[in-house]
Parts: structure tokens; sequence; C-alpha cells
């Protein structure tokens, strides 16, 4: 009986632990302060867009937000983004939002 | 970065290693009739950067070393500096620099003043325009002074500018991000 729950209690953090990269498609929102200039925001998109977990990016100046789509099944980090935001000149985001909203909503909504 | 001002010629060449820091060649011909100029590798730091919510401020420093040469003299070592700072919004921008050049051949000093507004507030994706005001001093020259109202564009990684000073002489500046 022992060995049986053993087995589910490990199936069930298999599991659980599969859930940390989830198969549908999230979008997520970063806010990131002094994005003004398009030109010197070039670098934010640099990083991203050679990333495996990322299948899509857009920089919002009006919103303060960058805005990555990950890959189906694929995750990227709070940890990871705040980095490559630093690297490129900025401060960490302010916020990072992960969201079931389809990219493209995300991108075109007004706020 | 290349671009003509006036009497003078400007290019730079740089390859950021970090967020804060790079380096590259900077040269630049001072007087096309004369034919003063300077060649020097430099190194740029950001000194501090102010991200503010809808604003950025930085102020950076250079400091570099290479040749001058003045037409008919043989070419002397020499000593470059730079110090920039500047504001901008999404719908304003000021900038204030200063770029100083010694050695035995000659020295030379470039301060310059900008400020501009863009006419519409233009996203990461599309072409921004700038319309900007150039307020620049070169020390040890006969014309030294140009105020040059221009215009600045750029989209991607492509950023151009060009414009007339006061003098009717043309300005164009050309900066790519690789």
């Amino acid at each position: 009986m022992k060995t049986i729950s053993a087995i589910l209690f490990s199936a069930l953090l298999t599991a659980l632990s599969a859930k940390a990269a989830p198969d549908r498609v999230m979008t997520i929102k970063a806010s990131v302060d002094g994005m003004v200039c398009a030109f010197c925001a070039q670098g934010l998109t640099a990083h991203f867009r050679n990333h495996d977990a990322i299948s899509n990016i857009h920089v919002s100046l009006g919103r303060n937000l960058v805005i990555l789509e990950e890959r189906k099944g694929k995750s990227i980090s709070d940890e990871e983004i705040a980095k490559a935001v630093e690297r490129a000149g900025f401060d960490a985001p302010n916020n990072i939002n992960r969201v079931a909203t389809p990219f493209d909503d995300v991108k075109n909504a007004e706020d | 970065m290349t671009g003509v001002s006036g009497d003078s010629f400007n290019l730079e060449f740089y390859r950021s290693y970090t967020a804060r820091e790079a380096w590259g060649l900077h040269a630049m011909a001072f007087d096309r009739s004369e034919n003063d100029g300077f060649a020097a590798l430099q190194h740029n730091w950001l000194l501090k950067r102010w991200n503010l919510p809808n604003a950025q401020a930085n102020t950076y420093a250079g400091i570099g070393a290479g040749v001058a040469k003045r037409e008919g003299a043989s070419a002397r070592p020499a000593a470059v500096g730079a110090f920039r700072a500047d504001y901008e919004t999404r719908r304003i921008y000021t900038a204030f620099e200063v770029k100083g050049m010694t050695s035995e051949a000659f020295n030379r000093s470039v301060t310059s003043v900008e400020t501009g507004f863009a006419p519409y507030l233009a996203e990461f994706d599309e072409l921004n325009t700038w319309i900007i005001l150039q307020a620049k001093h070169t020390s040890g020259m006969d014309d030294n002074f140009d105020l040059i109202p221009k215009l600045r564009f750029f989209k991607d990684n492509i950023f151009v500018e060009a414009g007339v000073t006061h003098r009717g002489k043309p300005m164009a500046s050309l900066m790519i991000h690789f």
C-alpha cells in the first residue's frame, strides 16, 4: 500500500511540475520605465528574438510595456526577463504579468 | 555613426560590450579647407541613466588616444575626451555635448546644445520624426558657430538626420545599430 501511495504521489508531483511550462500559449506583459525612444529601445528586442521560448515580441512605448509571447510548451522565467531588460540598459521591470489573452489582443489593446 | 556638419566631418564606430560600456574608433576632420583632423581609439561609459515612467535621462563620458594632423605637418599623438548629457520624453528632446581634442598639432573643442520636439507620438515600430535646433561652437576656427535646424528620423535600427547651418552649409548624420 505504501509503495502504491509513493507511486501515486510521485506521479502527482510529475504532473504538477509539468504545469510549470503550460501547454497553452501565454502572453507576458513586462512594465519597463524609460522606454521613450524607439531607436534606444532596439536592444530590448535583440535578446528575446533569439530566445527559443519566445515566439513574438512587441514594445509599446505608449504603455511602457514589453509584450512577449511564449512558445507552446516553453517558458521564460521572470529572472531571465529582468536580466535581459537590464542588459539592454533599462531597470528591471516593475511588474511582470502572464495572461492567457492572445498576443495580438494584448498588443492591440488600448491599455 | 557618421556625419558631416558645416565644415566638419565626424565618424564614430563603437562596439558595446556591456549596456554601459563601448569602445571603438572616433575620427573627425574639422575644416575641409585646412584638413585638420584626428583619429583615435575611444572608450565610452554610460555614467548614469535615469529610467523614469515617461522620460529618460543619461550622462556619458569618453576618453581616447590617437593621432592628430594638420595639413603639411606630420601626425602627432593626440588625446580626446567627451561628455554628454541628455533628457527626453516621447515629445521633447534636449542634449548637451562637449568633445575636446588636444595634441602638439592643434587643439579643438566642439560644444553642442540641441533641443527639439516630436510633431507626433510614434510607436516603437513606426517612423519616428523629430524637429531639432542645434547650436554648435567649435574652438580655434574662423567660422566657429553654427545654428542648425534639422530633421531627425529613425525606424528600426536606422537613424538619419539632415539640416542646413545658418551659413547655408549642409549637415547630415547616419547611425546604425548592429
